[in-house]
């Protein structure tokens, strides 16, 4: 066991025994300050950003320097590669996308319908075929993409995200020793996307072009892998705890297929419509604000700054914990439970904080939130879900949160 | 261009794999490192990528480097010679 595969376990434990307090922990001999008060988040990444940097070394030092990792132009020319995409996209098609290949997903997951765990590789394998064909206009499966390759190679960024700088021992040496060879294995996938003949959409273009000017320094590859990364894997996460959730509170499963059978059975069966469900996209709200699949986001602080009970030193290093901000029972009466009465957009929600909040919010947040939503629609249309086992959850982490073991649901056909 | 390690000669063989070595440590396609680089030049070289590279090397040469010789390193053919003279 290690720190990082402890760290979800941990973030929840301090949630209910410092709720609504920051507190400063020792990480393998560094102090790291736990934000978990929503004032602080907002003054950290949205009212004073430029007083902190993104601490996100270790994910730039396994995963490649991207949009996601860096800081001031470097984060600027990526940003600019990528973004008009993420807001600018097509809705419809997008959920005709999400649409096609959730039904596609529920039939595999049918097919298995006697397993007690739900498979997180089919999640995967039905976000990362979205993301790529929206953005890409290219199905996964042409490409030489191992969705498999990707989620070691997270594996071990993730394992070696808590090792203080020069204080590499044996087992992290042993871990890293592994890098080289699944970084191999990844160029040789994406270079499919260097290929003469592939098909370029504009996106495609603007991040091979980036590539070619040298001075920038942007590698496709690398930006391609935080874009699967940060697109695909959490959306999969998220996706497996929504089913843990309809499982876990059949009522509310209940009351939602009553919502999807009637849109799925209507004549306007179109992203305009869906939109308009809001249970769906609270109940969404809600999986993201219970098991956030980024569950952290990580600072360094430049200068010395001052919180709502401490006062930082330059040097300290932050970690903003959505879990400990989004179960604060300051701002709701029972933050460990499903709550369908609200509003998706209150504070301190899945929608308002998992995706984090300021100038490094996540940039695909609304073409995620289209696609879990009729993910959702198309599951509950088409499966009931039941528990297999009420074991608490076991966390893992992956770069993203994760279930240990997969989701203890039966995914079976409604009869 | 190195399209296929059969056709490659001995000591192109230690470049191609100098550069495969350069590839998983520096996280770049080896079509994009030329034979004259400078390890420097083809990206950042901080303490974990410096560590692959030493790793990748011993993987290679099967037992530990002289340290001595590591640290002067500064080139793909440096590295390309080096597995060379350990082979």
């Amino acid at each position: 066991m290690s720190l990082s595969s402890e760290i979800c376990t941990y973030l929840y434990e301090v949630a209910r025994s410092h709720n609504g307090k920051n507190i400063v922990a020792d990480f393998n001999g560094v102090s790291v300050l736990i934000v978990q008060r929503h004032d602080d988040a907002d003054h950290i990444l949205r009212l004073s950003p430029t007083k902190y940097r993104k601490n996100m070394a270790w994910f730039r030092q396994t995963l490649g320097a991207s949009r996601f990792s860096e800081e001031g132009y470097a984060w600027e020319i990526r940003r600019k590669l990528t973004q008009t995409y993420f807001n600018k996209f097509d809705r419809e098609k997008a959920f005709t996308l999400a649409s096609r290949y959730a039904n596609e997903t529920i039939s595999r997951l049918l097919e298995r319908s006697t397993s007690k765990t739900i498979d997180d590789n089919i999640l995967r394998d039905m976000t990362a075929s979205v993301l790529v064909d929206n953005f890409f206009g290219i199905k996964l499966d042409d490409t030489r993409i191992d969705l498999e390759t990707l989620a070691q190679l997270m594996k071990v960024g993730s394992d070696y995200s808590f090792v203080p700088m020069g204080k590499t021992n044996e087992l992290y040496r042993h871990r890293l020793a592994q890098l080289p060879d699944l970084r191999r294995q990844i160029l040789n996938q994406l270079s499919y996307f260097r290929q003469e003949g592939v098909r370029q959409t504009p996106f495609l273009q603007g991040l091979l072009a980036a590539d070619q000017r040298l001075e920038d320094r942007v590698v496709l590859e690398h930006e391609l892998i935080s874009f699967l990364a940060a697109g695909a894997e959490t959306s999969a996460a998220t996706m497996g705890w929504a089913c843990y959730l309809l499982a876990l509170y059949p009522d509310v499963q209940e009351e939602l297929r009553t919502h999807c059978l009637k849109f799925w059975q209507s004549d306007q069966q179109n992203w305009a419509a869906l939109s308009s469900l809001e249970p769906l996209a609270r109940f969404i709200s809600e999986a993201l604000r219970l098991f956030p699949p980024t569950p952290i986001v990580a600072r360094y602080a430049l200068e010395e700054d001052q919180l709502s009970d401490i006062t930082l030193q330059p040097g300290q290093n932050v970690m903003i914990s959505f879990i400990g901000i989004q179960h604060d029972e300051r701002l709701r009466a029972d933050p460990w439970a499903l709550n369908m009465n609200g509003s998706r957009t209150e504070k301190a929600s899945g929608d308002t904080m998992a995706f984090s909040i300021g100038p490094r919010i996540c940039g695909g947040k609304q073409f995620a939130l289209l696609e879990l939503i009729t993910f959702l629609s198309v599951f509950l249309n088409r499966a009931k879900f039941e528990l297999s086992s009420n074991e608490a959850p076991e966390f893992y982490w992956k770069s993203q949160m994760l279930r240990a073991g997969g989701q203890p649901v039966y995914v079976k056909e409604l009869t | 261009m190195y399209n296929s390690k059969e056709n490659l000669k001995i000591t192109d063989i230690y470049m191609y794999r100098a550069k495969e070595i350069l590839s998983g440590s520096l996280f770049i396609a080896v079509d994009s490192i030329p034979d004259e680089a400078h390890i420097s030049s083809l990206g950042e070289l901080d303490s974990l990528t410096f560590e692959l590279i030493v790793l990748e090397i011993e993987k290679n040469i099967g037992r530990e480097a002289d340290p001595i010789a590591l640290l002067e390193l500064s080139t793909v053919k440096d590295i390309a010679l080096l597995l060379e003279e350990n082979a």
